[in-house]
């Protein structure tokens, strides 16, 4: 059974007289030890699926789910005091730009010490440091490191640091957002071997959230792509990426953003036009006034997720799949 | 449009040292973030500029701009040295070079119209056009840079314009005056993977056009394989490799870029097995090191025993005749040879 648990999910934010769907209708599951990717560009609702999860939200949003679940907790209704003690222990969240997370006058010790010590008051002074130490090391930190102001850390370290502070009480799932996107080629792989590393060897179930295809690409399980508030392809990152190729066309042209050495300068290519405003979304697939390969029926109806060929977790939104089966049975 | 071998050189960096002051408590340290490098930008040429953060990008970017005064060596531009100029002549020389920067949200004023931005340096540097004049050709630029119907686009303010329409304005603004080298810092890493695209174009697009040299920096290494025509690759102030774009990046000799390729994340995925990291921390240019800078990251060093020659000598790199821009060259003891081909099995 997964561990966390989404079905139709729905949050709007209120905008003058009109609610803006920025997520309309969302399935997600993560089984524990999997890393699940969750891709697109920005404004496509991503985010707001994360803060959701965790209960995030700014006040105002409006959040509607038929199932959002952790491990069995209904994370609709859990009372506030409850929530406290799930984050952290149960749960916890990764930032983009950890390099400004950190408190500057603070040793970075000290403060993953503090989350420790809120949500277990009785560990002892000698536990606590130890466990901190424990943390640093599977991070691959030195812990005399733990001595340290942020400043004295680089940037890569620091978001290595507040990786191990995600994992100070054990959670079941850590959801990291765009964890790699302001670090170098170098410090990214360190980053994403060790995500991969903790998620084989803890057994902990991830989120990430990325709009960096190709980091998913290498790092995940499986992927979602969102689009426009909505899932329109999700499966295993093996098939997406494989030699089959995405399914639909949105993630198809994404991955296509991405220059191939071989294709020279030809291969530079981007999607025209911007993703639709929310507050007023297109008819029929929200895609298609930017598809290339839009039909009639695309400006109509608005499709729903489909079984890909045979396989029954490789899902996608696009009604030309169906034509495909229609043509070729 | 490649670059021949007759085009002129139009940027000429040449042994350039740019160091900076850091204290450290009560230590005063030097931290060499430009330490020798010489380049050469052709006319009509894009040339590449990779590395991680802190090799020293930047502040090449910089001393190009005339943004930073340089420790010692020189950069010309259209064969004029312009670490010298001052004041008047200064201003007349900037309109040849201009910049583009990383950030389209913080780096133009929010509340101007995207003509204000674009006909602001006109204003400066063509005293003999008038309004309309310059209206007229800032309409044009902002044209080039596909912001169409650029009448209306030029009446929007700032804020009311996405990130890829921003920084098509701060090039428009660039090209305006029409100048011989463009550098372009980061300019699409902020911009969502779908934009990015549009962006390139319009550089690519210029560089036809206008013949526009160019310097991009970037640590996309795929990007710059496929858009620049030559890559530099500079490790800790230094060059350490540099040759035909699609050569460097494709088959890289230096044991650092094939590191840097090797690390790429690529679309297709399924490479999970190991890969080449780095061990060790981001480089320090307060830190001296004793012959070869990368060596104590190199995985060759480590591999073929720590040779003493490493330890010993910095390789240098060989220097490029100025008619030959296909040259492709590594400082590296080892890179090339009969350790080559079994050290490149192991490193990628």
């Amino acid at each position: 059974m997964s561990l966390l648990r989404v079905h139709d999910l729905t949050v709007a934010y209120p905008a003058g007289t009109a609610m803006i769907r920025a997520v309309d209708g969302v399935d997600l599951d993560v089984n524990p030890g999997e890393v699940v990717g969750l891709a697109g560009e920005s404004g496509c609702g991503k985010s707001t699926l994360a803060l959701a999860i965790a209960r995030l939200l700014p006040r105002g949003a409006v959040v509607s789910a038929d199932e959002m679940s952790l491990g069995g907790t209904d994370l609709r209704t859990v009372a506030d005091d409850e929530l406290r003690s799930l984050r952290w222990s149960r749960l916890s969240l990764v930032f983009q730009g950890a390099m400004s997370g950190f408190n500057p006058v603070m040793r970075v010790g000290d403060q993953i010490a503090e989350a420790i010590r809120t949500h277990e008051p009785d560990a002892g002074r000698r536990e606590v440091a130890d466990r901190v130490a424990e943390l640093l090391s599977q991070v691959g930190i030195a812990p005399a490191r733990s001595e340290d102001f942020p400043h004295q850390m680089s940037g890569g370290m620091k978001q290595r640091a507040m990786i191990a502070m995600a994992l100070a009480c054990r959670p079941e799932l850590v959801i990291a957002d765009e964890p790699t996107t302001a670090l170098d080629v170098m410090t990214q792989a360190q980053i994403l071997d060790l995500i991969r590393r903790l998620a084989d060897e803890l057994g902990l179930a991830m989120l990430i959230i990325s709009h960096d295809l190709t980091v998913l690409a290498e790092l995940c399980d499986r992927v979602a792509v969102m689009y426009a508030g909505r899932i329109v392809e999700r499966g295993e990152a093996d098939e997406i990426f494989g030699a089959a190729g995405p399914a639909h066309p949105y993630t198809r042209r994404l991955l296509d953003c991405y220059p191939r050495l071989e294709g020279g300068q030809g291969s530079i290519s981007g999607i025209p036009g911007s993703p639709p405003d929310l507050a007023n979304p297109p008819s029929g697939c929200r895609f298609h006034d930017r598809c290339d390969k839009a039909v009639p029926r695309c400006t109509t109806d608005d499709p729903a997720l489909q079984m890909v060929g045979s396989s029954a977790g490789h899902l996608a939104a696009c009604h030309l799949l169906a034509i495909a089966e229609a043509v070729s049975p | 449009m490649s670059v021949k071998q007759s085009d002129a050189v139009i940027a000429e960096i040449r042994d350039l040292r740019v160091h900076f002051p850091v204290r450290r408590g009560r230590q005063q340290l030097i931290a060499r973030a430009v330490d020798g490098i010489d380049l050469q930008i052709h006319e009509g040429e894009i040339v590449a500029l990779v590395g991680e953060s802190g090799c020293g990008k930047t502040t090449v970017a910089r001393t190009l701009m005339r943004l930073q005064e340089p420790s010692s060596g020189s950069v010309a531009i259209g064969g004029v040295d312009i670490t010298r100029a001052r004041g008047r002549g200064l201003r007349r020389l900037r309109r040849d070079f201009q910049m583009i920067f990383q950030d389209p949200f913080e780096c133009l004023a929010p509340n101007s119209t995207a003509i204000d931005v674009v006909t602001e340096g006109l204003r400066i540097h063509r005293g003999d056009l008038d309004a309309a004049a310059r209206r007229a050709a800032g309409l044009t630029a902002l044209e080039m840079c596909g912001l169409t119907p650029a009448a209306t686009i030029a009446e929007r303010r700032i804020f009311q314009l996405s990130g890829g329409q921003r920084q098509r304005v701060a090039i428009a603004a660039a090209l305006a005056i029409e100048p011989r080298l463009l550098v372009a810092d980061e300019p699409v890493s902020m911009l969502d993977v779908s934009l990015r695209a549009g962006v390139i174009r319009v550089l690519l697009n210029l560089r036809e056009r206008l013949g526009i040299a160019m310097l991009f920096i970037t640590h996309d290494l795929a990007l710059a394989g496929v858009f620049a025509d030559r890559v530099a690759v500079l490790y800790l102030g230094r060059v350490v490799e540099q040759g035909p774009a699609a050569e460097v990046i494709g088959s890289p000799r230096h044991p650092y870029t094939a590191a840097l390729v090797g690390v790429m994340p690529k679309a297709d995925g399924g490479h999970r097995g190991p890969r080449p990291i780095l061990s060790g921390e981001p480089p320090n240019a307060t830190a001296t090191v004793l012959g070869c800078r990368f060596r104590p990251r190199c995985p060759l060093y480590r591999q073929l025993g720590e040779p003493d020659l490493c330890q010993a000598e910095e390789p240098a790199l060989p220097i490029i005749a100025s008619d030959d821009s296909a040259d492709h060259v590594v400082a590296c003891h080892f890179s090339d040879g009969d350790t080559s081909t079994t050290s490149k099995e192991n490193i990628s």
